[in-house]
């Protein structure tokens, strides 16, 4: 809907005009994106929007190393379709990526705009277990931290500007998995999960155990983790690791589900995650 | 202020509000063929092709669209014929009961099948996630998106 209290809309060519716009963290400006949050939920006192279009960058594009670097203006298709992204994991981000919301709501809405909302998501679990890191420019610096300090530490409160996410490269053998459960397909999420594996020459070489939506954006089950590196993929070792990711990763209770149903909820999906992961490295 | 984008292949300086969306600066402008339903990004009845992907126009600012290509239903067609195929078929197929929805639902679809030229029922379902229909069950259109594709696939397409 209309928000007539909007008055002025900025176009910065560049992120310094940007940073210029939102420095002083005045409550009335608004960096915009994708717009699908801002349309539906901009707080009463804004007056300003500081349109990030030409300032940000909207291409993914893979790396020699491996690595691959999205532009915090790219858009969820734009993820969900890049080649390199389909590939990456054993295809987890598509596999994800497929879940959130409708086409309609991926064609607009951009990686930068989801991640500096910090809300409830099925993509962060899936960078976090990936070992995203962002890139943020705040006063002409570029700084270059992890998406989850980004999001622990509250970066994503101060003022600042997301240019891009990377992904690090990924062993040969690695796999990663993610399941969700919502009351319908197009709902946001009860729970949520995502694990990765890597394997290397004496088993188990990494891995990433991390639960969204408990209601906490996204955790890691360390006690689970450190249950994989020791005892392996076998069938019995995912049933020990995911009762334990279900003891350590806290849930609350909210008005679509209980803490005691979350931690159930934990459970199940981190030893599908597991299984899944485990059923991809061995094709 | 004005913003300056192409709608159905006619440039179209449109004057707005900064906190106007896309929708309410199309339906101010006579395009009232995009849908106002719940305006809150849920049922994708204001659906246009922004540069060649469905939107939801609710979900998007009017000055966002500055230098962009907007297509809405009235410009879906070609030239040269009555009806673009996913009209044609939703037509023969029965898939349009009060009509409100469809629109953007085709919209969605030419979105679909510019890029997948063969999908399978599962994969049109899935696109039309955020297109919601009240009066059916979407069977007949997904039918009818299933009888354009193999229209366009043979070369019947000009939209």
């Amino acid at each position: 809907m209309s928000r007539p209290g909007i008055t002025e809309y900025l176009r910065p060519e560049s992120l310094g005009e940007a940073w210029r716009s939102i420095a002083d963290g005045a409550p009335t400006v608004r960096l915009l994106s994708g717009g699908s949050d801002l349309t539906i939920s901009a707080p009463p006192e804004v007056t300003t929007l500081v349109d990030l279009r030409s300032a940000l960058d909207s291409t993914v594009s893979a790396k020699e190393d491996g690595s691959i670097r999205i532009g915090a203006g790219a858009t969820l298709t734009a993820i969900l379709e890049h080649q390199s992204l389909v590939d990456h994991a054993g295809g987890v981000i598509p596999e994800m990526m497929v879940q959130v919301g409708s086409p309609l709501l991926r064609n607009s809405a951009t990686i930068g705009g989801h991640l500096a909302r910090g809300r409830l998501s099925d993509v962060v679990p899936v960078l976090i277990a990936l070992d995203a890191e962002v890139r943020i420019h705040r006063d002409g610096v570029l700084t270059a931290l992890s998406l989850s300090r980004y999001l622990s530490e509250g970066h994503n409160t101060r003022p600042h500007i997301l240019t891009e996410v990377l992904l690090p490269a990924l062993p040969a053998s690695s796999a990663a998995a993610f399941h969700r459960h919502a009351r319908t397909a197009f709902d946001f999420p009860i729970l949520n999960a995502c694990c990765r594996v890597d394997l290397g020459p004496e088993g188990v070489d990494k891995v990433r155990i991390v639960c969204g939506a408990t209601p906490h954006l996204a955790l890691r089950a360390a006690r689970a983790e450190a249950s994989v590196m020791s005892d392996g993929l076998t069938p019995s070792a995912i049933e020990t690791a995911s009762r334990l990711a279900g003891e350590e990763v806290p849930t609350g209770t909210g008005w679509v589900a209980s803490a005691e149903y979350r931690s159930h909820l934990v459970e199940v999906l981190v030893a599908r995650c597991l299984t899944t992961a485990t059923e991809r490295l061995s094709r | 202020m004005r913003v300056g984008l192409t709608v159905n292949g006619k440039s179209e300086p449109l004057e707005i509000e900064p906190g106007d969306t896309l929708l309410e600066a199309l339906r101010a402008n006579g395009h009232t063929s995009v849908k106002n339903g719940c305006a809150n990004g849920d049922c994708g009845a204001c659906a246009v092709l922004l540069d060649g992907r469905a939107v939801a126009s609710c979900l998007v600012f009017a000055a966002q669209a500055e230098g962009s290509d907007i297509t809405t239903i009235d410009g879906l067609a070609g030239k040269d014929s009555a009806y673009h195929p996913l009209q044609q078929t939703m037509l023969d197929a029965g898939g349009v009961q009060c009509g409100f929805c469809i629109p953007a639902m085709i919209l969605t679809a030419a979105d679909l099948l510019a890029r997948n030229p063969e999908p399978t029922r599962d994969e049109i379902g899935s696109y039309l996630s955020g297109n919601l229909c009240r009066c059916t069950g979407y069977v007949k259109q997904i039918d009818a998106i299933e009888m354009a594709a193999a229209i366009m696939r043979e070369g019947g397409a000009d939209g």
